[in-house]
């Protein structure tokens, strides 16, 4: 039971304080007093912790949302970017189809220019090989082909080289006919067309799998060639055949397999390329084989063509559709 | 110099030298294949026009052949069906002709035995006596010697032969 202090008032703390001296009393209640304030100075620092916690709960949550926010702009923009990109690609798409169609259309009108100007020049040749001189060398070249060329060996030598030595002045005679003729087209008088051969290699970076030439000619130049009258566009088609061969050589995959497929209406050649190796760069070579190409054809100068060719990406060839 | 260009009048086709065209129908392939074969030949003309050593180098690099040149073909159909395919498999079974251009074996037939014979080297493929591969020459067809005493089995056995005529698929009348 705890008893009374000596002036009647309670310790601050529990303590045996009825015989003891003042000053420990004194001791004692500062001790509580300090207590207290201690416990009074920490309570309002947890306040304070506690203010400030709430308040960066609050912080986090309000950057949380902020977050979300951006992200959700983010997202929306780049929606918008994919959408521009589709729409990009498939304006490239759009503008290959539609650039090897209208090279494909203005080549087949210059190769109808060509075979109505070939038509003329025959018409103009033939009433050239009616005059005198000509005509003998054109009707002696025939009777040689026909009836002496066979029997040149069991002729005497002398009739033999007699025979050879005329035969061969009407050669050179004819000769200028003769070239003009196995031209597919004389030298027109017009404007330079500028047409492209599409190339490219799939897929577009690494090891190629396939390397495909798009040739500004109908598909078919390859499937009716048995009735269509060998033209302009043949003449193109075999030029880029020699020049893919020719490559394929040079690449060290000469037994690569080539096949011939319809493009966006006009003729691809594509070459497999899966099971080799391919020497070289693909890319600088093909261009190089397609303009060499162009510079041996001679029919094609004469028609005013120009041929360029251009890489593109392959997936600007696969239309959605096709 | 050769004859044929179809637009020309008669006196100027002597001048003209044979077409690409021209010699793939000759030759019985297409023209892209000619173009093929005087590049590996290294003997393309520049004018692409050509003349007989061009076709010369054609057969030669392309590896054409007639094989059925001069072969007597029975009119019956069952006898047609099994002469053509005993001739098929015993040129094949040759040395020379142990690999050659899947074209070589219907070249100078007409179309419905041409068809035929396609039918049945898709069958003898398929049942693993020959393979077909990819060279410079072209699509080709080879017998593996392993396969060469198989075939030749073949090829003797008239009930062998007479089963494997009944699978081929059946398609429009020959003879």
């Amino acid at each position: 039971m705890q008893k009374p202090s000596h002036n009647g008032e309670r310790p601050a703390c529990g303590a045996f304080v009825n015989r003891e001296p003042a000053s420990f009393v004194d001791a004692l209640n500062e001790a509580a007093r300090r207590r207290i304030d201690a416990e009074v100075e920490i309570n309002a620092a947890l306040e304070r912790l506690s203010a400030e916690e709430a308040h960066t709960i609050q912080a986090i949550d309000e950057a949380h949302r902020r977050i979300e926010a951006l992200r959700a702009q983010r997202s929306a923009l780049e929606d918008r970017r994919a959408a521009l990109s589709a729409d990009r690609y498939r304006a490239e798409q759009e503008a290959v189809r539609a650039g090897l169609q209208a090279d494909r259309d203005r080549f087949m009108r210059r190769a109808a220019l060509g075979r109505e100007a070939a038509a003329a020049r025959n018409a103009a040749i033939a009433a050239e090989l009616r005059a005198p001189e000509l005509a003998t060398a054109m009707q002696e070249t025939e009777r040689f082909q026909a009836e002496v060329e066979a029997s040149l060996p069991t002729l005497p030598p002398s009739y033999r080289r007699a025979a050879l030595e005329n035969q061969q002045r009407n050669v050179r005679r004819l000769a200028p006919y003769a070239a003009a003729l196995n031209c597919v087209t004389p030298t027109l008088n017009a404007e330079v067309e500028a047409i492209t051969v599409v190339a490219c290699a799939s897929p577009a970076e690494g090891r190629p799998e396939a390397l495909v030439l798009v040739l500004p000619v109908p598909f078919s130049v390859y499937s009716d060639w048995s009735t269509r009258p060998e033209d302009l566009a043949s003449m193109l088609a075999y030029r880029m055949v020699a020049a893919l061969h020719r490559l394929l050589g040079d690449l060290g995959t000469p037994t690569a397999m080539v096949e011939y497929v319809e493009v966006h209406g006009c003729l691809a050649v594509q070459a497999w390329l899966a099971d080799h190796d391919v020497i070289g760069d693909l890319q600088e070579r093909t261009l190089e084989h397609i303009g060499r190409a162009y510079e041996d054809s001679v029919e094609l100068v004469k028609a005013a063509i120009e041929v360029h060719a251009a890489w593109i990406r392959p997936e600007l060839l696969i239309w959605e559709g096709d | 110099m050769q004859t044929a260009n179809p637009d020309s009048s008669s006196n100027l086709e002597l001048l003209l030298k044979l077409r690409v065209d021209q010699a793939a129908r000759w030759l019985e392939i297409h023209p892209f294949e000619v173009i093929r074969a005087l590049v590996h030949a290294d003997a393309l003309p520049a004018d692409l026009r050509l003349d007989t050593q061009h076709v010369e180098s054609v057969r030669v690099e392309a590896g054409l052949e007639l094989w059925w040149d001069g072969v007597t073909i029975p009119e019956s159909e069952p006898e047609l069906l099994r002469k053509l395919l005993q001739t098929l498999c015993e040129r094949l079974t040759t040395p020379e002709g142990a690999i050659t251009r899947c074209d070589n074996l219907f070249r100078g037939l007409d179309r419905p035995r041409r068809f035929f014979l396609r039918r049945a080297v898709n069958e003898l493929v398929r049942m693993g006596y020959l393979d077909v591969v990819m060279t410079t020459r072209g699509l080709s067809v080879t017998l593996p010697a392993d396969r060469s005493a198989a075939l030749t089995q073949l090829t003797a056995d008239p009930q062998l032969l007479s089963a494997l005529v009944a699978v081929i698929p059946a398609s429009e009348n020959i003879g």
